[in-house]
């Protein structure tokens, strides 16, 4: 059996930001990545935008990396919208404050995003093997010690970073993860629509490469189900999507079909506007980690690190929603916890628990366990259905002239109690005061 | 814009073996049939006649959502082979 100094499977950003950081920090030890894609990025999907801020200040070497990289825009303004039927509510924020250089965050794509890091950590000496499936993780009683390919190969190693994105079929080896329960988990469909830079611009109400973020609150479902929709702004690409949780949705009797509700968004009067003349180039999908719970013991095992969606690092909150930027922070806390075991010859769970787990505790573990009842209040369907009804209703009450008018607190009152001054929105209020 | 036009724009290279296959014993017993709609590219149909539950893998956007959805578990779903399935250009 052939052996290396680690293995890591999958070139994600969280297998990538790995890769780099032990090869820079020791050239002579070999690191491979094993991809099942044609190169970095062909199977990756994201939303769309990344935190760096958070990058920068957990993951210092992997942020100074990223200088260079082809990021699409970054985000200045930021806009939350509640659909209603035939309205579109809006808060939209533009804030000069927004940090662009280096930016707070960015747009990107991942087909370019991965295979740029990929080009970088094969500077550095890490070894990228492309359409190479893992296919099993080799062990010598509960110690993991290799995987095994598709192609047959058995390839051995003190040390395996699992970073094989969300369904992570290797945690589930190694007994890290039972099963997937549906409620754990979102569905993503995404569109990328082509449409020049300047009418991104002139759309979105955008300075030269600057980009915007629009998020969608609404019944995306037609169920009250957790949904959502977004729109970010790449250089001259849209990133058209939704979101809806895949627990509730499941249990449907005789479902909406997926592709019909990204339809009935597409067609939504305030999509429509922003997406019209752009043209469709590429549909994908993708599954999100949804539920703000870490176990912190089923990080690792003898042998084994995980690390990025693998481990289930995502945090959806509604106005923000991150992964990539926890990728990349625990790929990185994945190798410096490599090297520091390396140095005591110590892979056991034990000293790697120690070494990974206390790294990204706060940064990563806390950050989204903090939030762990952030599903809770995001099940509720008031917030997909009477909330955005409700402040159609209260603006239509107020902007429309003509016919007898009462006084615009009379007009306005009685609708607001409807929708939100009443015993259920205290409720609602009081749950959001958890989170 | 119906699925299958959208499905037409990736870049795909289709495996002769699929990489999902169904367990029609346990799919049988199943009422809720959710992978008729959770599907993002609507891949998995009813056989009018049979009733069976058929899926058409080349299309697969490999995002697992049929497999934590099933609630038989009566997916056998493992990523296409390294050379094949979905390339992304954008992602």
């Amino acid at each position: 059996m052939d052996q290396v100094d680690t293995i890591i499977i999958g070139a994600g950003l969280a297998g990538l930001a790995c890769a780099c950081r032990l090869a820079e920090a020791d050239p002579e030890k070999q690191v491979l990545v094993l991809e099942r894609g044609d190169a970095p990025g062909a199977k990756n999907v994201s939303g769309g935008r990344l935190y760096l801020e958070p990058v920068r200040a957990h993951a210092e070497k992997t942020a100074k990396l990223f200088k260079g990289a082809p990021f699409e825009r970054a985000v200045r303004r930021e806009t939350i919208t509640l659909l209603a039927d035939d309205a579109a509510t809006s808060i939209d924020f533009l804030d000069e404050k927004t940090q662009v250089d280096p930016p707070h965050s960015v747009t990107v794509l991942r087909s370019k995003l991965d295979a740029w890091l990929g080009e970088k950590a094969t500077e550095l000496g890490a070894f990228i093997v492309p359409q190479s499936r893992v296919i099993e993780l080799l062990k010598d009683g509960q110690k993991i010690i290799g995987v095994k390919t598709e192609a047959g190969e058995e390839i051995g190693a003190p040390v395996v970073v699992a970073a094989d994105g969300v369904l992570s079929f290797m945690a589930g080896e190694a007994g890290l993860r039972e099963g997937f329960e549906p409620k754990r988990y979102a569905v993503a469909a995404k569109e990328i629509l082509e449409l020049d830079s300047g009418r991104i611009e002139d759309r979105f109400c955008l300075a030269e490469n600057e980009g915007a973020a629009r998020l969608f609150a609404g019944d995306i479902t037609g169920h009250g189900l957790l949904g959502g929709g977004f729109c970010y702004t790449n250089k001259d690409s849209l990133s058209l999507g939704i979101v809806v949780g895949i627990g509730g949705y499941a249990e449907l009797e005789n479902g909406p079909k997926l592709p019909d509700l990204f339809e009935r968004f597409k067609s939504h009067p305030e999509v429509k506007r922003l997406t019209s003349g752009a043209k469709v180039i590429e549909y994908a999908a993708h599954v999100i980690p949804e539920a703000p719970q870490i176990d912190e013991s089923k990080l690792v095992s003898d042998g084994l690190i995980v690390a990025g969606d693998a481990a289930g690092f995502a945090l959806n909150l509604g106005i923000t929603v991150r992964g990539m930027d926890f990728a990349l922070i625990s790929g990185e806390a994945a190798a410096s916890a490599v090297i520091a075991c390396r140095e005591k010859s110590d892979f056991s769970r034990a000293a790697l628990r120690e070494a990974y787990v206390d790294t990204i505790r706060k940064s990563v573990v806390e950050e989204i366990t903090k939030f762990s009842r952030m599903t809770e209040v995001l099940s509720n369907p008031r917030l997909y259905t009477d909330y955005p009804e409700g402040a159609a209703e209260v603006l239509r009450a107020l902007f429309s002239v003509g016919g007898e008018k009462e006084a615009l607190y009379r007009t306005a009152w009685p609708l607001i109690r409807k929708y939100f001054v009443n015993w259920r929105g205290f409720k609602d209020w009081w749950r959001m005061r958890k989170v | 814009m119906d699925v299958k036009e959208k499905l037409a724009l990736n870049r795909v290279r289709n495996d002769e073996e699929s990489h999902i296959n169904i367990d029609q014993e346990k799919c049988r017993e199943c009422s809720l049939r959710a992978c008729l709609f959770v599907c993002p590219a609507a891949l998995y149909e009813k056989n009018a006649e049979t009733g069976e539950i058929t899926v058409e893998f080349s299309g697969c956007l490999e995002c697992g959502t049929c497999l934590i959805a099933c609630p038989r578990g009566a997916l056998k779903w493992r990523y296409p082979g390294g050379r094949f399935g979905v390339q992304y250009r954008y992602g």
